[in-house]
């Protein structure tokens, strides 16, 4: 009886301990992103599994899930190219199906994808799709899209 | 004897702001930590935090601070700092200071109790007295304040002043020199206007209150009836209906 209880101690200790250094990579990674003044490709993707509800892992095993879920497919960028923000709006216009705007439906292009954002005030109408994303707006798109799935509730 | 009396009175009174000083977590769901030497540390309920903290909340996170009896939500993504924090007996005077994300805040009026709740961003500071509030701040759209109940003040960095209630919402993009028309919200933002690059803040202003009113090029008899309200109560207006026998 002492045995387990002194085991089910540790377990719960490392529980925390896990949970804490969890905690505070996330908290430290959305920091160092937003004071960035060009995201990149790895860090957009990173962000995307987070909205999602995944834990994020290594560059290869966060596209790969994304390819599963058809978010990515089709892009084949590095993992620290700048985003541009056409890019990121492909990404986030397949996640929330925009499929309401007809050329991004016929057509599946960064062009009509950022058309499609801007069209849902997910992104901003100044700019175009070859501007890459500072990592303070990165943070912005990201808490809408979150927003969207419910993420404030 | 005098002379003690009135040192200990005026160490009483340089120390009261931090005496009554008290900040407690009521909530929180995530990831979301204070900032406690070089680490983030996760926040729990009833946690007392002090003067000089940073927060800050990841994705489908948030916390709810009880900052002395003014209750503040931080969302999530959101990164703020508790800037001052010095009540005394006659004064509550708060300030805190918004990096990124959204901070919903509930300031509480109690009696003639002198109160100062302000939240800053990199571009404007928002001022209330007795009222709920919304604030957000991100790098592409600024700063944003939508009133929930009461008053706010909103203030940008150039000092113009907007004082915001119901419906009308406080915008400073981060390079306009003034805050957008307060009733910008309320207008089809899926349809943008368009200006010309040496369009001044001012004149994008005065087209946006104006709209299309300067350019009356209405033929269209449903115009006509759309604008009525325009004309005063001893205006005539002259409707002609015809029907198409088929």
């Amino acid at each position: 009886m002492k045995k387990i209880i002194i085991f089910l101690c540790i377990l719960f200790f490392y529980t925390i301990q896990a949970y804490s250094q969890n905690t505070e990579r996330n908290i430290n990674f959305i920091n160092e992103v937003a004071d960035k003044e060009k995201a990149t490709f790895s860090e957009g993707v990173h962000f995307f599994i987070m909205v999602m509800g995944e834990s994020p892992g290594t560059f290869n095993k966060n596209i790969a899930f994304l390819n599963k879920e058809g978010i990515t497919k089709g892009i084949t960028q590095s993992e620290n190219t700048p985003l541009r923000r056409g890019t990121f709006a492909l990404m986030m216009a397949r996640h929330l199906d925009c499929k309401d705007t007809l050329l991004f439906r016929i057509f599946e292009t960064e062009r009509y994808a950022y058309r499609a954002c801007t069209a849902n005030g997910i992104m901003s109408h100044e700019g175009s799709e070859w501007d890459i994303l500072s990592g303070g707006e990165l943070i912005e798109i990201m808490t809408k899209v979150s927003e969207l799935s419910g993420g404030n509730e | 004897m005098k002379k003690n009396l009135i040192f200990i009175i005026l160490l009483l009174l340089l120390f009261s702001g931090t005496a009554f000083a008290k900040i407690v977590v009521q909530s929180s769901k995530g990831d979301a930590a204070f900032k406690k030497d070089r680490n983030w540390v996760p926040l729990k309920k009833g946690m007392t935090l002090s003067e000089g903290t940073k927060i800050s909340t990841g994705v489908r996170s948030w916390a709810v601070l009880d900052i002395d009896g003014d209750t503040v939500k931080i969302n999530q993504l959101t990164m703020m700092k508790v800037f001052r924090n010095r009540p005394t007996p006659v004064e509550k005077n708060t300030h805190l200071a918004l990096k990124h994300g959204s901070l919903k805040a509930r300031i509480q009026k109690i009696g003639k109790l002198k109160t100062s709740f302000r939240i800053s961003t990199p571009v404007a500071t928002s001022s209330v007295r007795g009222t709920e509030e919304l604030v957000s701040y991100g790098a592409r759209s600024g700063m944003t304040i939508e009133v929930l109940e009461g008053i706010v003040e909103g203030r940008n960095i150039q000092g113009s002043i907007r004082r915001i209630s119901g419906k009308s919402v406080f915008r400073q993009g981060p390079n306009d020199s003034k805050p957008k028309n307060l009733l910008f919200s309320l207008k089809d933002q899926s349809l943008p206007s368009l200006f010309d690059p040496n369009t001044t803040d001012d004149e994008k202003n005065a087209h946006e209150y104006s709209g299309f009113d300067l350019v009356n090029d209405s033929e269209n008899p449903a115009d006509i009836v759309e604008n009525a309200s325009d004309f005063t109560p001893e205006s005539t207006v002259n409707l002609e209906v015809t029907w198409e026998e088929k």
